[in-house]
């Protein structure tokens, strides 16, 4: 082969070597962000699925429709108390007709309405809280972890809890009590 | 240098030109193949996490013709009525199968939503809904195993036990 041609085949490769080579990067580059975006998201999937909310006491009142309870945060992460209206609340009973009901409640502070829970404080240990505290309005604060919720839950007054009842809540962010 | 050789030469030339052209070719046509399936990958786990819920509890009772479930959003976007309402309701027990579209007649659901505390009738992250089963049968006393599954084939299980 000449020198002119083996000239136009080194140039050839050589351009198409060098472009090779670019691409390659920038398909790595491409690669690195869709892989450090897949990581976002599995830690997103993460935050999500961390922790639990633990019944440390429950208590039925003498007029068979009001429950006090108290629910530990356990790993479930801050949760802000202008959030508590997203917070699922569902009180399952057994009444005087024998039969199971279950009702969810609506987050209802004032406590207007004919059925509802409310926060009635937070505590750490059983004592005051000291990170973040919510005001005693609960109009502010995060119920943080390791911390302690007071609330209190009624049902509708055409209706009984005679026997047996149990409460599911879960927080915003879908973790759940166990 | 004869005019015959010259031709092969620049014949060799134009072939080698065309084979590492097609080389080439294939190669950047692999990797951009590769990078749209890592893509495709991606968008379908956006689409996955975006839009997911969770059955926070069912409740029925024998005799009844018709089952509650509480479905929480947990995901990270907001899921307007139309697709909500494109929602599937698989319902399996020892002996038969329910299934159930979005609707108001019997053997179908519909829905309520609980918190919508900005009122746009959009079922946001971390609200729930109540979703009342209509089954035509009444139930008898056993095992259901419950799954609702979204528009984009995310679905949440449950078994009940009535």
């Amino acid at each position: 082969m000449s020198s002119l041609g083996g000239l136009i085949v080194l140039a050839v490769l050589t351009a198409v070597s060098l472009a090779a080579m670019g691409y390659l990067m920038i398909a790595m580059v491409t690669h690195n962000q869709l892989f450090v975006e897949r990581m976002k998201f599995m830690e997103k999937i993460g935050e999500r699925c961390k922790g639990y909310l633990k019944i440390e006491s429950i208590v039925k009142f003498q007029d068979n429709r009001t429950i006090e309870a108290v629910i530990k945060n356990v790993g479930a992460g801050q949760i802000p108390v202008k959030k508590f209206d997203e917070i699922d609340l569902i009180v399952i009973y057994r009444n005087s007709n024998g039969s199971i009901r279950a009702e969810w409640l609506p987050y209802d502070p004032s406590g207007d309405l004919e059925k509802g829970w409310s926060a009635l404080n937070i505590t750490y240990n059983g004592v005051e809280e000291l990170e973040n505290p919510a005001t005693s309005d609960m109009s502010s604060g995060f119920w943080d972890n390791e911390e302690s919720l007071a609330i209190r839950a009624w049902i509708s007054s055409d209706q009984d809890i005679a026997d047996e009842f149990m409460l599911i809540m879960v927080t915003p962010n879908g973790v759940r009590t166990i | 240098m004869p005019i015959g050789s010259l031709m092969t030469e620049f014949t060799l030339a134009v072939a080698a030109t065309v084979i590492a052209a097609t080389l080439a070719g294939v190669y950047f046509t692999s990797l951009n193949q590769v990078a749209d399936l890592q893509k495709l990958q991606v968008l379908g786990l956006k689409e996955q996490l975006y839009y997911r819920c969770d059955i926070i509890y069912a409740h029925s009772s024998e005799g009844s013709m018709t089952i509650k479930l509480w479905v929480k959003n947990t995901g990270f976007k907001d899921i307007p009525r139309e697709l909500i309402e494109k929602s599937e309701i698989i319902i399996l027990s020892r002996d038969k199968v329910y299934y159930l579209l979005y609707g108001n007649s019997g053997n179908s659901w519909s829905y309520r939503l609980l918190n919508d505390s900005d009122g746009d009738s959009r079922w946001d992250p971390s609200e729930t809904i109540e979703v009342e089963v209509h089954l035509g049968k009444t139930l008898t006393s056993g095992d259901y195993y419950l799954k609702f599954i979204l528009f984009n084939g995310v679905k949440s299980e449950y078994s009940l036990s009535v």
